[in-house]
């Protein structure tokens, strides 16, 4: 058991190094050994769900990774949709060159990030940060068009600066504390030996750091390019995991387990939260491209997860860490389904479509699904999360919170019900008269993703038992 | 706080600051890679400063040089596309990133 | 003496980079701070840092930007407004004053005491090869990740693309 999540690592690790030779035995061959690792990790991630909370840790050859219940819960995320696009891209890759290249660097995006929620010490958690974001960088110019490269570097300005901020705020921890290890860190500041002050300033920068990686409002200006621009798995990846992980994760293990926040801390984050929750959904709503949409839906979506941080209280956490599962299965599926349209349309805009769901039966019905799920009509899973971080908010007295996560959700169900229209029904534009469903793997991968949906949303009572609690356990731990 | 360590921290922080504007003031893309560069100098500077003040410059200097390396693979990626983008479309001016107005 | 000259001199070293219009003196400029920095890294004892920092910094950084620059040199970067130049001293100032302000702070509320104690003893072979473990992992990765990225992007110069 322990070994394993030595092997989330390695597993990755070995399957790139034999990419380039693999790559040239076969055409196929790369897909397939792709696939497998990505087979592979989901095993190995579901096989830890047993453990219910505990924490395991690897100590070898002066390494040291460990599970508990929090990365537990994003690592299952991670694996899963990774899997998916994974197997979407064996037939979405017939578009581009270099496919060999695109597994390599999208496995070890998925080492990154698998390295981010593994790791106990704050600059290990930069290393893998940093893994994560030049993959990233790179395969948002994977097709080499001048949008890409321009969304990429777009991306990287950005980021760099986030990532700057991070290390000074390491800096400022080190110098302060003494150490960076998470749990020599809880243990100083529960003993309050750390002057608090100080900690907010480290506390400002990683809001500022993290807030850029996860795209909360005011820091967003990268997002909506880069993750349309990206090859559709990519976009899946980046919208459905990388801003949860490499933000969202960071956000919550700092705040919530290593230093329980006090409340102004947790205003802060119910203030981004709501910006960010009413301006993603604002912008969305007059979006073209269909892309850009799902990326501005994206940050609003990541404002209700702040929401439910922000709240502190049992519910709203809970809401929050199902709503970085959902939202992980819901977008991903809907930017594979954006990926399907381009697949056959080659285009992103919306006004071009119109009729496709009699051409494109399988993209058409799964992206109903998303469209349930991301507005929150039960028995989706996005109901249910969206129902607790609700709850939460009334349970805090923040009725203000609770009415606009109301509101905002019937928003979003209509201007994702404008979307199907003008993408899925209405008129067929004649130009897609002889349009087909997309191939096998990309439509597999979309059912399952969208069967996921369903069957979360049935058994959510199980999910929440065996991944979500044990994940919120940790994050109330320090109340 | 010892002297030191606050002329460190000062100098450090600035850099980064001098850094980020050097990324965002200018329109050439190289002055991009030379303000990640100043930056990391300046995050080099406050690391150091940490380790001085811990007394424990042995273990930040092990962060450090980590951190040299990670910079740069990153400023070898970054120079890479910069490159590409000169030779494919012939142009490094970052006002040409038309959709950078976020 | 030669702790508060390197420092300042990588200050002004740093800052000067933003004032030359000329890409290959501002590389110069600053392969020059990376020397100032490698010197007050030598001073504090960190003397592995310092030689990384001397050779690949000062050194291969440098190479592979002007590099980058004489083959990019004649795209269009000719006008480069000199406004951000000119804004540089206020903006300067600015910075200073944020800087001493944030620093005040921290020196205000930063105890020598306080925080984990360090360990004594730890020489760099045991902190690099032994507790940072997990981040040469890490390292590895990320040299793959450097090694596929530059091919990923240079595949764009292959001939065989350029013919589709």
């Amino acid at each position: 058991m322990i070994t394993n999540i030595g092997l989330l690592l390695l597993l990755p690790l070995a399957a790139v190094i034999l990419m380039p030779w693999v790559s040239r035995l076969h055409r196929r061959a790369a897909d397939v050994l792709a696939a497998l690792t990505g087979l592979g990790l989901v095993a190995l991630c579901l096989r830890f769900i047993p453990l219910h909370g505990e924490t395991l840790t690897l100590r070898a050859l002066h390494t040291q990774f460990a599970v508990d219940g929090l990365s537990l819960l994003f690592l299952v995320v991670v694996n899963v949709v990774a899997f998916f696009c994974l197997l979407y891209s064996i037939d979405y890759m017939n578009h581009y060159d270099g496919r060999g290249k695109f597994y390599a660097l999208l496995l070890l995006m998925v080492l990154g990030l698998n390295g981010i929620l593994l790791v106990r010490d704050l600059f290990s958690l930069y290393v893998y940060l940093e893994i994560v974001s030049i993959a990233s960088y790179v395969l948002v110019a994977f097709n080499l068009k001048w949008d890409g490269i321009e969304s990429a570097l777009k991306y990287l300005l950005l980021s760099v600066v986030a990532t700057g901020l991070i290390l000074v705020g390491v800096g400022i921890i080190y110098l302060n504390l003494g150490t960076l290890e998470f749990a020599e860190l809880k243990l100083m500041l529960a003993a309050g030996s750390g002057p608090s002050a100080v900690f907010l300033l480290a506390a400002a920068l990683f809001i500022a750091g993290f807030g850029l990686k996860a795209a909360i409002m005011p820091f967003h200006a990268w997002l909506p390019d880069a993750h349309p621009s990206a090859p559709a798995p990519i976009s899946a990846m980046l919208s459905g995991v990388v801003i949860k992980v490499a933000g969202i994760y960071a956000l919550t293990r700092l705040f919530f387990d290593i230093y329980p926040s006090p409340d102004r801390i947790l205003n802060v984050f119910l203030f981004l939260g709501v910006a960010s929750m009413v301006g993603g959904a604002l912008i969305a709503y007059f979006q073209r491209d269909i892309k850009r949409m799902f990326a501005y839906s994206s940050i609003s979506q990541i404002g209700y997860i702040l929401i439910g941080l922000g709240l502190g209280n049992a519910l709203g956490l809970i809401g929050a860490l199902f709503h970085v599962l959902n939202h992980a299965l819901f977008k991903s599926l809907l930017f594979l389904n954006s990926g399907a349209l381009q697949y056959r349309t080659h285009t992103r805009d919306m006004n071009e479509m119109g009729g496709l769901e009699h051409r494109m039966r399988v993209t058409g019905m799964t992206s109903i699904f998303g469209t349930l799920s991301i507005a929150g009509v039960p028995p989706f899973n996005g109901f249910w999360s969206k129902l607790f971080i609700i709850l939460g908010a009334l349970a805090a007295k923040q009725y203000a919170v609770a009415v606009l996560a109301i509101f905002l959700s019937i928003f979003t169900l209509g201007y994702f019900l404008l979307m199907q229209r003008r993408v899925f029904f209405g008129k067929l534009n004649l130009k897609w008269k002889d349009l087909k469903e997309v191939p096998l793997t990309m439509s597999l991968a979309m059912i399952f993703l969208a069967a996921q949906c369903l069957l979360v949303g049935i058994f959510f009572n199980e999910v929440l038992r065996y991944l979500v609690e044990p994940a919120a356990a940790i994050l109330l731990g320090g109340k | 706080m010892t002297e030191e360590t606050i002329l460190l921290l000062l100098s450090g922080l600035l850099l980064f600051m001098v850094g980020v504007y050097l990324m965002f003031a200018y329109r050439n893309l190289l002055r991009v890679i030379l303000g990640v560069e100043v930056m990391a100098k300046g995050v080099t500077l406050v690391l150091l400063a940490a380790g001085v003040f811990r007394g424990s410059v042995e273990y930040i200097q092990a962060l450090i040089v980590t951190f040299i390396i990670v910079e740069t693979i990153l400023a070898a990626v970054v120079l890479a596309i910069t490159f590409v983008a000169q030779r494919i479309y012939n142009s490094l001016d970052i006002r040409n990133l038309s959709k950078l107005k976020g | 003496m030669l702790l508060y000259a390197s420092l300042i001199l990588l200050v002004v070293f740093a800052i000067l980079v933003c004032f030359f219009r000329d890409l290959l003196y501002a590389a110069v400029s600053l392969a020059l701070a990376s020397v100032m920095l490698s010197v007050v890294l030598f001073q504090y004892g960190a003397n592995i840092a310092a030689v990384f920092e001397l050779s690949v910094c000062a050194g291969l950084i440098t190479v592979l930007f002007v590099s980058t620059v004489s083959m990019t040199k004649d795209s269009d970067q000719a006008n480069e407004s000199r406004l951000p130049a000119y804004f540089l001293p206020f903006i300067l100032v600015l910075f200073l004053g944020l800087d001493f302000f944030l620093v005040k702070w921290l020196a205000g509320s930063t105890l020598v005491g306080a925080g984990f104690p360090a360990t004594p003893g730890l020489n760099f072979q045991n902190v690099f090869w032994g507790q940072r473990m997990t981040d040469i992992v890490g390292q590895v990765s990320l040299i793959l990740v450097g090694v596929f990225g530059i091919l990923t992007i240079m595949r764009a110069l292959s001939e065989r693309r350029k013919h589709d």
